[in-house]
């Protein structure tokens, strides 16, 4: 009879495992990776039924106690599926999403407006948006001194602005803010193939607008995840990611970059670059 | 002889007092809170909003509450006791009307593709999904910059996970169950 017990008896490494995927299984389906419908949570109970017999140690109590856990959270989400699909909200999300990228703009924003009602709020007048405007008003120049800078006197006859001229005033761009920023990550990333990126090198350019235009590129691409900054013996440095991974606890990192900042980047850039020729 | 049954009471002070509460904004989010609006208006808070809700009427807005809490209260999860009472537009606007009040179309369309999507996911949908759906349309940028605008804006909360979910100003704004029979209907184009 013991003998037929102890050959009953599960390896606990095999039994570790059983569970332990079971406690990922429900994870998933918590995360919305997998439908609730897709665990046999009758399955998965008898097989921790099975096993907890021949539990010795806390932790294996412990796994087990979370496993039961977890699967009352895919037996609740079962339950809240249901009634889901029972109202009228249910729509089966690949079909819905065939329907979202089939629909043009205009007919998905008709929709929305016609089921969609905007809260009214009026903004107010607040004691600091009142000091605000009082400390904007008191620097104010009368409206004459402030006509008197736009009289230029005799100027040139109009031209014509080419394309260059129109991305410098801003009017047009030359390429989208998407294709600069991915441009910015594939030379970041080629960058960071040959060795250590500095953030300074990386973004100091020999025009103070470009820098800036560059600091601001790079923050968005760290605010989204392409790529991450990292202190090592006073400098920031600046790694790529493969792909796009989100901070969980991001934090924030304010960069001043003044003329006299820069000027002192691009000394130093230069000198970088005259040691690196010698 | 049994006293007749109380007779209607007109708040006449307090209905402007519940409308200057709802309407004009003091905090981070507008409208009131119910322990606020208690505070200011006594007990029968209640009683004096249905009268504004009747005033509100003529002029298509209407007083609705939402739960206060940042977690799902869609599908029976949890829901906070506190309230918050805010006054939107009864009906609906045309999306020119929608434009002049600075939406642009392509941010409707996309706030009702990213609202679909997680109601079709039962109120939780990863914020990579729902950014993948929106970049298929707007593209990858444009689409994350969306999906932040909307979290700020109230309209989506974001959990630890990464999960996004309908927040306080969707539930507040849009009628869902018209949403989705609106897209049900709709034909392919």
């Amino acid at each position: 009879m013991a003998k037929k017990l102890e050959r009953a008896k599960p390896h606990t490494a095999i039994a570790r495992r059983d569970v332990i995927d079971i406690v990922k299984t429900c994870e998933a389906i918590e995360d919305r990776k997998f439908n609730p419908f897709l665990l046999d949570v009758r399955y998965a109970l008898n097989t921790l039924r099975k096993y907890f017999p021949h539990w010795r140690e806390l932790d294996d109590h412990c796994l087990d106690a979370h496993a039961l856990n977890r699967l009352s959270r895919v037996l609740r989400l079962q339950g809240s599926q249901l009634r889901f699909q029972s109202s009228s909200l249910y729509a089966d999300p690949a079909f819905l999403e065939e329907k979202l990228t089939a629909l043009t703009v205009k007919r998905l924003a008709e929709m929305f407006v016609g089921s969609w009602h905007p809260i009214a709020e009026l903004e107010q007048i607040t004691e600091p948006s009142m000091r605000e405007a009082i400390a904007y008003w008191n620097v104010l120049a009368p409206v004459d001194e402030r006509w008197r800078r736009f009289e230029m006197g005799s100027s040139a006859p109009p031209g014509f602005l080419g394309t260059e001229d129109l991305d410098k005033i801003g009017v047009q761009a030359k390429e989208t803010f998407e294709e600069a920023l991915s441009k910015l990550w594939r030379q970041l990333k080629e960058e960071s193939s040959t060795g250590v990126v500095d953030y300074q090198d990386f973004i100091c350019r020999e025009d103070f607008l470009e820098t800036v235009e560059r600091a601001v590129r790079v923050s968005f691409l760290v605010t989204y995840g392409y790529a991450r900054m990292v202190g090592s013996n006073g400098a920031v440095q600046l790694l790529p990611n493969e792909e796009r991974k989100l901070e969980r606890h991001p934090v924030s990192f304010p960069v001043s970059i003044t003329r006299e900042v820069w000027s002192k980047w691009r000394e130093k850039r230069k000198l970088n670059a005259s040691s690196a020729t010698k | 002889m049994e006293r007749k049954a109380k007779a209607k009471r007109f708040f006449g002070d307090k209905v402007k007092r519940a409308a200057h509460l709802l309407l004009f904004r003091r905090g981070k989010l507008p409208g009131a809170k119910d322990w606020e609006l208690r505070a200011r208006l006594g007990d029968d808070y209640e009683e004096i909003l249905k009268q504004l809700n009747e005033l509100l009427d003529n002029v298509d807005l209407e007083v609705k509450t939402i739960g206060s809490t940042a977690g799902v209260t869609l599908f029976g999860e949890t829901l906070t006791p506190e309230s918050r009472y805010v006054a939107t537009l009864k009906g609906t606007i045309s999306l020119r009307e929608a434009r002049m009040c600075g939406w642009r179309i392509d941010s409707l369309a996309a706030l009702a593709i990213a609202v679909a999507y997680i109601v079709s996911k039962q109120g939780k949908a990863p914020r990579k999904e729902v950014e993948k759906i929106l970049a298929r349309k707007f593209g990858k940028w444009r689409a994350m910059a969306m999906t932040d605008a909307f979290s700020r804006a109230g309209y989506f909360g974001e959990d630890e996970s990464g999960m996004l979910y309908l927040d306080w100003r969707t539930r507040a704004e849009v009628d869902l169950r018209t949403l989705m029979s609106a897209l049900a209907e709709a034909r392919f184009e």
